[in-house]
C-alpha cells in the first residue's frame, strides 16, 4: 500500500516537472517579447487615438506638448511610452524597451547600437518584426524590434510639421520607427 | 658604538608601541565619543558642510556601497528633481542601450559629477567634473544643431543656456513665447498671499476682528523685574500684530506647562509649526533649517561658511527673522536677512531700485506687492491652484538662478531682460544696479529658430 502511494507520488511529481518544463519552453523569450509588445502597442495606440488625437486634433480642448508639466498639456505619445519604460527600468522588471527612429526628433532616440541600426533599417520597409542578440555593457540580450506604425493623424502631423524632424512626408500606416524590447539572457 | 644603538632601539620600541596605542585611543575616542572630525576626508560643499560630521546621513553605514550612498542622495534630493522634470534622471540611464555612454560618465550616480570632500576641484553647484563634461555624450551635437558648432563645450551650462537637471524655464517654446517682452511689464506686482483669506474662510469670518486685549491672567505673576520689562516691551508689539487680530493669545505660545506657566519657551520652532506647518516644512528644506530637519542643533552665526555678521552670536530659527511679538513680515523681509547676510549682493541691496520700490510700498505710495524686498526673490510666493504661499526654502530657486525667472523676475520684467540680468555676475553682485547687456546667445538662437519656423509655414 505504502509503495503504491510512493509510486503514485513519484508519477505525479514527474508529470508536474514535465508540464512545468513544457510551460517554460512554451514561453520562449520571443513569445515573451511579443507579448510585452502587444501590451505596449495597445496602450500606445489607444492613448494616441483616444486621448491625443481626440482631445488635441478633433475636439481641440487641450494640446499635447513636450513640456507638458510646464504648459499644463497632455504628454506626447512618445514621452508617454518613454516615461513608462523608465518606470519599468526602475522596477527592474527583467526587460527594457525604448522607442527609436531613423528620423527621431530627439536625437538621443536615433539608433545607437549596431543591432539597433540593423533592426530599424530592416523593419522600415518590410514592416516585419526583427529578432537578434547583442552584448551591451558585458551582458547578453535578446533584442526584438517591432515597427511603430503611424496610427493616427496626430502622429504624422506632428512629425511632418516639427522643425527638427528629418522626415516630413510621413503617411498614415508608415513605419515611423521601431519599438525595441530587450530581455537579458544571462 | 653599536651597543649604544642597540640600547636606543630597545628604548624606542616601547615608546613606539605606546605612541601607536595612544593614537589608536585618540582616534577611537574621536570616532565613537567625539565629533568624528578626524575622519573627515576633506571639507564638504556649501550644501553639506552643516551636516558633514553626521557621516551616516550620506554614508548610511561604514564602507557603504555606491548604491547605498545614492539612496541617501535621493532621499533628500529626488523629489525636487522630479518636480522640475529633471532632464537627466537616473531612470533614463538604466536602459542597457546607454551602457556605452555610462562607461564615459555614469549618470546613474550623483557622485559621478558631485564628488564630496573635494574642495580643491569643486565648482559652482557642487560639480566636480571639468566644465566641458557634456561632450562625453553630446559630441555629435553640431551635426544636429549646426548653429551650435561655434560654441565650446565649456559654455553649455552658462547661465541662461542649459542646465543638466532643471530646464523647466529654458525650453524653446517658453523662450519663444516671451521673446519680445518689454523690460518692465505693464503690471509689476507679486501675487497676493492668500494665507489670511483661507484662515478667515476656515474660521467662518468675513474680516479680521479688532485687536484683542492680552490675556492678563497669564502668567499669574511676573517673577522678576527682567520679566516685567520684557512683558512691557512685548505687549504693545503684540497688540498691533496680526496675532492680536487673530486672537493668538500670550498663553497660546507661552503656556507649555499649564500647571506652572512661565514665560520660558523650550522650543520656538515646535510652537510655530503647530499653526504654520507649510512654512516650517519649507524652512527645513533650505539651508536655514537643514540641521533642524535632521534633529540637530540649529546652525549658528559661528558655524556658517556664508558671509555673515559674526559680531553677535545667533542661532537660526523662526524668531531670527520674525519678531515673535510683532510678527511683522515686512520687517522680516529685509531686516531679518540683512542683520546677518553681509555678502556683496546683500550689502548692495539698499542702493538698488528694488529697495527704492520697497520703501515706496512701506510708505503706502505703492500697492502691496510692488516693492522688492529680499524675500520677494528669495522666499518666493508660489501658486498652487488658488493658494499663494511663501516658500520658506530660500535655496529653492538659487541654483541655478534661472529658476527665479518664472516665479520671481517675470512678475515684473520681460524674459529677455530678466535672463540677461541673471546671467551677469556683475549685476548679481551689485544687486541689479544698472541695465543688462542684451546680447545673450539664447535669444539670438531663438530669434533664428522663430524665423525658420515662420518661413516653413
Amino acid at each position: 500500500m505504502k509503495i503504491k502511494n510512493v509510486v503514485c507520488a513519484m508519477i505525479l511529481m514527474s508529470s508536474l516537472t514535465t508540464s512545468s518544463l513544457v510551460f517554460a519552453k512554451d514561453v520562449s523569450v520571443k513569445k515573451m517579447a511579443d507579448a510585452i509588445f502587444a501590451v505596449i502597442e495597445a496602450d500606445r495606440s489607444i492613448y494616441t487615438k483616444n486621448i491625443v488625437q481626440r482631445l488635441q486634433n478633433e475636439e481641440e480642448v487641450i494640446t499635447a506638448d513636450e513640456h507638458w508639466k510646464e504648459e499644463s498639456a497632455l504628454i506626447l505619445p512618445a514621452q508617454m511610452l518613454r516615461l513608462a519604460a523608465e518606470r519599468v527600468n526602475e522596477k527592474k522588471a527583467g526587460f527594457n524597451y525604448s522607442l527609436l527612429s531613423l528620423w527621431a526628433i530627439n536625437k538621443q532616440n536615433k539608433p545607437r547600437t549596431e543591432l539597433e541600426i540593423k533592426a530599424l533599417n530592416a523593419i522600415k520597409d518590410k514592416k516585419e518584426n526583427f529578432y537578434g542578440e547583442e552584448t551591451l555593457g558585458g551582458k547578453k540580450y535578446y533584442t526584438a524590434a517591432y515597427p511603430d506604425i503611424a496610427v493616427s493623424k496626430a502622429c504624422i502631423d506632428c512629425h511632418n510639421d516639427h522643425i527638427d524632424s528629418p522626415k516630413k512626408d510621413f503617411k498614415l500606416g508608415d513605419a515611423m520607427g521601431g519599438l525595441i524590447i530587450r530581455i537579458p539572457l544571462d | 658604538m653599536s651597543r649604544s644603538i642597540k640600547n636606543l632601539k630597545i628604548g624606542v620600541l616601547p615608546f613606539g608601541i605606546i605612541l601607536t596605542l595612544l593614537i589608536g585611543l585618540i582616534l577611537t575616542f574621536n570616532l565613537f565619543v567625539g565629533d568624528k572630525s578626524f575622519f573627515l576626508a576633506g571639507d564638504t560643499t556649501h550644501g553639506h558642510y552643516q551636516i558633514q560630521l553626521q557621516c551616516q546621513s550620506c554614508h548610511t553605514e561604514p564602507f557603504s556601497t555606491p548604491d547605498q550612498m545614492q539612496t541617501s542622495c535621493e532621499e533628500c534630493h529626488a523629489k525636487e528633481l522630479d518636480k522640475v522634470n529633471d532632464s537627466h534622471p537616473k531612470k533614463k540611464f538604466l536602459d542597457p542601450r546607454n551602457s556605452q555612454l555610462l562607461e564615459k560618465l555614469d549618470a546613474r550616480y550623483c557622485a559621478t559629477c558631485h564628488k564630496e570632500h573635494k574642495p580643491e576641484i569643486t565648482r559652482k553647484y557642487g560639480v566636480t567634473l571639468a566644465k566641458d563634461f557634456c561632450i562625453h555624450c553630446h559630441q555629435d551635437l553640431a551635426e544636429d544643431k549646426p548653429k551650435h558648432k561655434d560654441f565650446e563645450f565649456t559654455t553649455c551650462a552658462n547661465s541662461g543656456c542649459h542646465n543638466f537637471h532643471d530646464n523647466s524655464m529654458l525650453y524653446e517654446k517658453f523662450l519663444a513665447k516671451h521673446v519680445d517682452e518689454s523690460e518692465n511689464l505693464s503690471s509689476q506686482q507679486l501675487p497676493t498671499r492668500t494665507g489670511l483669506k483661507y484662515w478667515l474662510k476656515k474660521h467662518k469670518l468675513k474680516e479680521l476682528s479688532k485687536s484683542s486685549s492680552p490675556d492678563m491672567s497669564f502668567p499669574k505673576q511676573l517673577n522678576s523685574s527682567e520679566e516685567k520689562n520684557k512683558f512691557d516691551h512685548a505687549v504693545p508689539l503684540w497688540t498691533s500684530s496680526i496675532h492680536a487680530k487673530t486672537n493668538v493669545q500670550c498663553s497660546n505660545c507661552h503656556a507649555n506647562d499649564k500647571a506652572n506657566p512661565t514665560f520660558k519657551i523650550s522650543s520656538v520652532e515646535t510652537l510655530c509649526q503647530d499653526c504654520h506647518k507649510k512654512q516650517h516644512k519649507t524652512f527645513q528644506q533650505g539651508k536655514h533649517g537643514l540641521r533642524l530637519s535632521l534633529g540637530l542643533s540649529p546652525i549658528s552665526t559661528q558655524d556658517t561658511k556664508s558671509e555673515i555678521n559674526q559680531d553677535e552670536f545667533k542661532v537660526l530659527g523662526c524668531v531670527s527673522c520674525h519678531n515673535p511679538h510683532s510678527v511683522n513680515v515686512a520687517d522680516a523681509a529685509v531686516d531679518g536677512c540683512l542683520e546677518c547676510h553681509q555678502d556683496q549682493h546683500s550689502r548692495n541691496y539698499k542702493q538698488s531700485k528694488h529697495f527704492e520700490l520697497w520703501l515706496k510700498e512701506l510708505s503706502g505710495d505703492l500697492k502691496s506687492g510692488s516693492g522688492v524686498s529680499c524675500a520677494s526673490c528669495h522666499l518666493p510666493r508660489t501658486k498652487k491652484g488658488k493658494r499663494v504661499e511663501v516658500n520658506h526654502n530660500q535655496n529653492w530657486n538659487l541654483q541655478p538662478n534661472t529658476k527665479m525667472l518664472r516665479k520671481v523676475c517675470m512678475n515684473c520684467h520681460g524674459l529677455e531682460y530678466s535672463l540677461s540680468a541673471l546671467s551677469s555676475d556683475e549685476l548679481v553682485n551689485n544687486n541689479f544696479v544698472g541695465n543688462p547687456d542684451k546680447s545673450h546667445p539664447t535669444f539670438k538662437l531663438i530669434r533664428e529658430r522663430i524665423k525658420i519656423k515662420n518661413q516653413s509655414q
